[in-house]
């Protein structure tokens, strides 16, 4: 009697997460609650609300003193009750709008991240259902077909997490883009399929300061997304 | 339910194990594994095992202390002592009856001058609880952990408002007023070019916390500027006053620690790099310091010295090469000092096998758990290569050190005024010719002994569907010969991976440690000169061991051990005891020279007073060496009992419970990479929790409080 | 303009959405690329919706005491901005249809309505700077940085939701539900209005802070019975999929409430179902859920929550407001509360 024998279930991930957005969750109690409730649902909703307005107001004043900027118009309205005049000071005007543009953009980068995120790529093209996605450092070439070309003085980490259905498809990677306003997107990668494998072309300039870059890899031909890149670049 | 359970053997019986067993078993799971633990010798707890000898002293392996920051350890230590559920009046009926809050603790300064001194701190208690089932601890980025790092560093700057640190000009004309923003007051402060006065230090440290606790990062290149600063001003600080005040030396001391750890944090990226505090792990840590500017005073600091002293970070027990990861140290000490619920450290009130093993191994035998004690692993055989598959576990082949008369189970505990604990050897009475072994000095514990009474060879899909090689790093190139030549990465893991034999040392006083001569409160003391440079005062134990004639304090000394690379041949009997011979040459000089720095009364002209030593059947000794012989030596030579180091660039060498090397196997231990990656108990816990995950996806990673961590 | 104290709320959603809606158009750009951009950009804002946070803006600066001249660019920036948010949502949540019709990622594909979505969300800038000849620009600088924090609430507040939803994290509390509501969801369609409302219509003059419950509550209300339309509402008048929140892994104040209250197996149970990946999420599993919350009083609880909530609303309007003269406007914002829980 041959029975298949028993293999370690495929898992999620194999590495802890120690970046930044990881901990911005917060962590719940894990009380089992019982369907009673012990107050109305109208009463618990407004308690609920002002103990959470209560706790925001708490944090805010920590940050409002962040958000002033040095010359910020806030300055000329006081505690708000002063009259509206004050010099207009154009430097400040600049910095808050390109802060402003890069709150924007980094809105937009979850939202991209994000859609890959809901659908996590399994590489059902590997016989053994082995669990790992892909990744690698510099010229490795991974066990589950994944060979990354990449060019740079520093080095570097690839996550790379194609959806299942991916080698079929003409992909394109748009510039992974860092979580850090300054820093520049790092553009032109290339990803193809040769010989059952994926191939990566990454080069990463001199000058690109260390940091997570990570951005969308989509079909070419129909614009859906394909998958996701990582490429993590190491401080000298 | 229909469906057949997985058979799951754990290979070993330490923490790690226990804590697979135990994740594996809970009640959620319906009984989908089954677990079998396969155990050498007669008791569980690997390098915690413990056992009781005359006089039901405890005798333990070396010394264990947890620490209030061991989240896992606690919780599934907590829950085991709920469903243990003993009756309320026993004495150790729940966990806090076996752990107390210890928050005493100290550190020896040897002066130029001949002198010493001991540093004593005394932490404060930590909110909540460690491993509370019901409160989850919060856990932090890099950029929350500056962020308390400022907040300490304000109360200490805070602390030290002496009168020679107040400037001439207290009120400050550069104060920025009350409404500045922090952006502000840094600008204000950077423009000054120099920290005036503590107040101004404060005031900036007080910013720079605002900073770090802002959502945003746009503001952190500042606080490299802000650090620097406030390195420069304690720099100017102590040399003027090293000279003068040493507590005011020691205290810029950790200043300088800290505001180099952050300076090292900010220029090395580690608030957003992907690897964490694992980034700067190729580097020792003092070296790491020192890259980053720490001042030669805080390189050369017993505070430094303790901390590689606590996990022995010496390559080889040499203490003249001190070696720790960076990442590993830097991880550790913001979890030990920055998340530690209630207290520090606690202390257990009996021995580790009696405090943790005993009720693990009481829960996990209720719960269904099979133990095969007198099972020694002797290999695991793998499948044969093929190209593009991953391998399995076809087989293994244990040694069965012992038969048990009419075929019953093994009744390992032994019952010590109503607490249930592990005797210090087998029963012999539950051995098939258990006298004859006993006569002959059968060592089932020792590498070197090999008793066998039969050999086992166990198939995979016939007696088990999955392994969990849980054994101490030392023993796994004698039992995973296989798989080290199958796999590259296994062969390099156990080269870089290092491990250090350790020491240990017990001896029961006739009097107090007040009379003996030290002078404050109970207390563990680490940076004795000598060969034991670690002691613990564990009077406490006394109470729950039975002497004759009762003993007034109780000390355990603990050093690591030089031993040869090379380890003699298996047949080499004489190889433990000359060892042991050795020690207790070590403990007689120990005694006689280096324990006056800490108990000078029991010391005469003519060395150690060996009347003050108590034996436990009652005898008295008439000469030093068998008087030291009555008290307990330990030396831990065994591969598998050698302590698990994180020397700097080790870590990248270690293997993760997750790795899928084998699609029948994981593994577990200290030695493994599951997060904290440092020889500990929590470690240890932590990797026998991520081992479960996968076995089964559970519990969820997340759920493993410090796995997600930097 | 002609709404009265006896205006009924849609009346007055009618009212100031039309006139929005007509002075929005001059700020959506024409010229090339038309196909790829501007034709796209145009798609959401002109389709119609019900104009609630314009809206909200107008009445309370009005109530304040402005203009409608001086409130129409704040009104016109926040459409702009929201429909920017749709398009992203849309393409995160795989959403096919939007009011009746495809989802703009649908039409053109992802790329560029990913596009299309980034330069909607810039230009909605565009008319707050462009009030400097009008307001001022101290004015302006203020009503940018509230801009400022909206947009930066809203995005940590989308984080925790598209975060929790990834990690597939299920050990959430009320609080934590309703913090995320608070960025992600309230900032945007209630506070922000509001608080530029009434900032321009005081001058600068109002304490900010003050509408700060008023507003969350009102918000939080609004998105918790938004939360249960989509579970039980009525399919054309909702406008987008009947239990798509579902389908999406959406953490709602239900799906909170019944983690909370189911024993450990059906949490396991639940987290699978949350778990698999949106396409092969069955639709038994999907109505299992259902089932579940409503055999097991999950929605109940969370109207009865959203009860509570309108209530402290209101409570928190005759807090703040009952200085201010009496005036169509005040009126129409009293009512909200009730409306947003009473609305289909």
């Amino acid at each position: 009697m041959t029975e298949q024998a028993w293999q370690r279930p495929t898992l999620e991930r194999t590495k802890p997460r120690r970046q930044l957005a990881a901990n911005i969750s917060l962590t719940g109690s894990r009380k089992f609650k019982k369907a009673s409730q012990t107050m109305s649902g109208a009463a618990k909703g407004a308690q609920l609300g002002y103990e959470v307005s209560e706790e925001q107001m708490k944090e805010g004043k920590a940050q409002a003193r962040f958000h002033d900027i040095p010359g910020a118009a806030s300055d000329l309205f006081g505690a708000g009750f002063s009259d509206f005049t004050g010099p207009m000071r154009p430097e400040n005007f600049l910095a808050l709008s390109e802060r402003l543009m890069k709150d924007a953009l980094l809105w937009v980068e979850f939202v991209a991240r994000s859609v890959q995120w809901q659908m996590p790529g399994k590489n059902s093209e590997d016989p053994e259902g082995s669990a790992t996605p892909a990744s690698t450092k510099n010229t490795a070439q991974d066990s589950d077909g994944f060979i990354t070309e990449v060019s740079s003085l520093r080095p570097v980490e690839v996550t790379f997490q194609p959806q299942p259905g991916a080698e079929s498809k003409t992909l394109g990677v748009r510039d992974l883009q860092a979580i850090e306003p300054d820093s520049p997107a790092i553009a032109g990668i290339k990803v193809t399929r040769e010989a059952n494998q994926w191939r990566l072309k990454i080069h990463v300039s001199e000058s690109q300061p260390p940091g997570l870059y990570t951005g969308i890899v989509y079909d070419a031909e129909d614009g859906a997304i394909r998958g996701s890149l990582a490429v993590a670049v190491q401080g000298s | 339910m229909g469906i057949k359970p997985t058979r799951v053997a754990i290979i070993g019986g330490g923490c790690s194990a226990m804590a697979t067993a135990f994740d594996l078993t809970r009640p959620e799971l319906e009984g989908r594994y089954q677990i079998t633990i396969y155990q050498q010798g007669f008791r569980l707890g690997g390098k915690g095992a413990s056992g009781r000898g005359p006089g039901n002293r405890i005798e333990e392996h070396g010394l264990h202390i947890f620490m209030g920051f061991y989240e896992n350890a606690f919780r599934l230590i907590r829950e085991c002592y709920r469903e243990l559920d003993r009756p309320a009046d026993s004495r150790f009926a729940d966990w806090d009856d076996v752990f107390k809050p210890d928050r005493l603790t100290g550190v020896k300064d040897d002066h130029h001058d001949g002198t010493a001194s001991h540093w004593l701190t005394w932490f404060p208690p930590g909110a909540g609880t460690p491993g509370d089932p019901d409160a989850p601890p919060r856990m932090f980025s890099v950029k929350e952990y500056m962020a308390r790092g400022f907040q300490l560093l304000e109360a200490t700057l805070l602390s030290a408002r002496r009168d020679e640190f107040l400037d001439a000009k207290e009120d400050n004309p550069d104060a920025t007023g009350p409404n500045a923003t922090p952006m502000e007051q840094i600008s204000r402060i950077l423009r000054l070019g120099q920290l005036g006065s503590i107040a101004v230090a404060v005031e900036a440290v007080h910013a720079a916390r605002l900073i770090a606790e802002s959502p945003t990062l746009v503001a952190f290149p500042m606080l490299t500027k802000v650090v620097d600063l406030l390195s420069e001003f304690v720099t100017r600080r102590v040399h003027a006053l090293v000279s003068r005040d040493t507590e005011m030396k020691r205290l810029f001391e950790l200043i300088d620690l800290t505001l180099t750890a952050m300076r090292g944090s900010l220029q090395d990226g580690l608030i957003s790099h992907p690897d964490g505090f694992d980034a700067i792990s190729d580097l020792d840590w003092r070296e790491w310091l020192k890259k980053h500017g720490a001042t030669e005073l805080t390189l050369n600091s017993s505070f430094l010295d303790t901390l590689y002293n606590i996990a022995f970070s010496y390559e080889e027990g040499d203490m003249s090469r001190p070696n720790a990861g960076a990442g590993e140290a830097l991880r550790c000490a913001v979890r030990a000092f920055l998340t530690y619920r209630g207290s520090f450290f606690y202390k257990m009130q009996t021995g580790m096998g009696d405090a943790v093993f005993a009720p693990f191994y009481e829960v996990l035998h209720k719960r269904g758990v099979r133990f095969e004690f007198f099972h020694r692993l002797r290999d695991l055989h793998l499948s044969p290569e093929e190209s593009q598959r991953v391998p399995h576990i076809e087989a293994m082949h244990f040694d069965v050190q012992a038969n048990f008369k009419s075929g019953n189970e093994y009744q390992p505990l032994v019952d010590v005024d109503g607490v249930p604990c592990w005797p210090s050897e087998p029963l012999w009475d539950q051995l098939v010719d258990g006298g004859q072994s006993k006569k002959s000095g059968v060592d089932f514990e020792s590498h070197w002994d090999s008793t066998v009474v039969t050999s086992l060879k166990l198939e995979a899909g016939v007696d088990f569907d999955a392994v969990v090689l849980a054994v101490g790093l030392g023993e796994i190139p004698f039992v995973a010969g296989e798989l080290l030549e199958r796999f590259p990465h296994w062969r390099a893991m156990t080269e870089n991976v290092k491990t250090v034999a350790t020491k240990a040392l017990q001896i029961w006083v006739s009097e107090d440690i007040e009379a003996l001569g030290w002078r404050d409160d109970s207390v563990n003391l680490t940076g004795i000169p000598g060969p034991f440079e670690t002691w613990a005062d564990m009077t406490h134990l006394i109470a729950h061991e039975s002497f004759p004639v009762e003993p007034k304090s109780l000390a355990y000394f603990c050093s690591s051990l030089i031993t040869p690379d090379e380890l003699p041949a298996q047949d080499d009997f004489e190889y433990k005891a000359s060892y042991e011979s050795a020690i207790v040459v070590d403990s007689q000089r120990y005694l006689n020279e280096n324990i006056a720095t800490v108990w000078p009364n029991a010391v005469d002209e003519q060395g150690f007073q060996w009347h003050l030593l108590v034996d436990p059947t009652g005898s008295s000794h008439s000469d030093p060496e068998s008087s030291l012989r009555s008290q307990f030596v330990r030396v831990n030579l065994n591969p598998t009992d050698r302590y698990v180091l994180f020397t700097a660039g080790s870590g990248k060498y270690r293997i993760s419970p997750l790795d899928y090397d084998v699609s029948n196997m994981t593994v577990a231990g200290d030695w493994t990479d599951a997060g904290l990656n440092v020889g500990c108990v929590e470690a240890a816990i932590m990797s026998g929790r991520v081992a479960a995950h996968a076995i089964s996806t559970y519990p969820a990673l997340e759920d493993i409080p410090g796995f997600d961590h930097p | 303009m002609s709404i009265t104290n006896d205006s009924t709320v849609a009346e007055v959603l009618e009212e100031y959405g039309k006139v929005t809606r007509s002075h929005l158009t001059d700020w959506l750009p024409q010229g090339e690329p038309q196909d790829y951009l501007y034709g796209p950009l145009a798609d959401y804002p002109l389709r119609g919706g019900r104009m609630f946070r314009p809206s909200l803006c107008i009445a309370t600066g009005r109530m304040f005491g402005a203009d409608i001249n001086e409130l129409l660019p704040a009104a016109v920036s926040i459409e702009l901005l929201h429909n920017a948010l749709l398009i992203h949502d849309d393409i995160a949540d795989e959403s096919e249809e939007r009011r009746g019709q495809p989802t703009l990622h649908k039409q053109i594909g992802t790329p560029l309505a990913l596009n299309a979505g980034d330069s909607l969300a810039f230009l909605s800038l565009r008319p707050l700077i462009k009030a400097n000849s009008v307001a001022g620009s101290a004015m302006v600088l203020r009503m940018l940085e509230e801009f400022d924090q909206m947009a930066q609430q809203t995005a940590e507040g989308q984080a925790l939701d598209l975060g929790w939803r990834r990690d597939n994290h299920i050990e959430l509390r009320e609080e934590d539900y309703l913090t995320m509501v608070l960025k992600k969801t309230c900032w945007l369609t209630t506070l922000f209005p509001i608080r530029l409302g009434a900032l321009i219509g005081s001058g600068g003059r109002a304490n900010l802070d003050s509408l700060f419950n008023f507003a969350f509550f009102l918000g939080a209300a609004f998105q918790i019975q938004d939360d249960v339309l989509n579970l039980v509402g009525d399919h054309e008048r909702y406008g987008k999929e009947l239990a798509g929140d579902l389908l999406e892994g959406k953490r709602t104040l239900m799906l909170v409430n019944l983690l909370e209250i189911s024993s450990p197996e059906e949490r396991i149970k639940i987290k699978s179902i949350l778990d698999a990946p949106r396409e092969t999420r069955s639709k038994d599993s999907v109505r299992w859920l259902q089932d579940a919350m409503t055999d097991r009083g999950c929605i109940q609880y969370a109207k009865e929550l959203a009860h509570g909530l309108a209530g402290a609303a209101s409570h928190e309007f005759e807090k703040v407001f009952s200085e201010l003269p009496d005036s169509p406007d005040k009126t129409f914002l009293s009512k909200l509360p009730a409306w947003v829980i009473e609305r289909s």
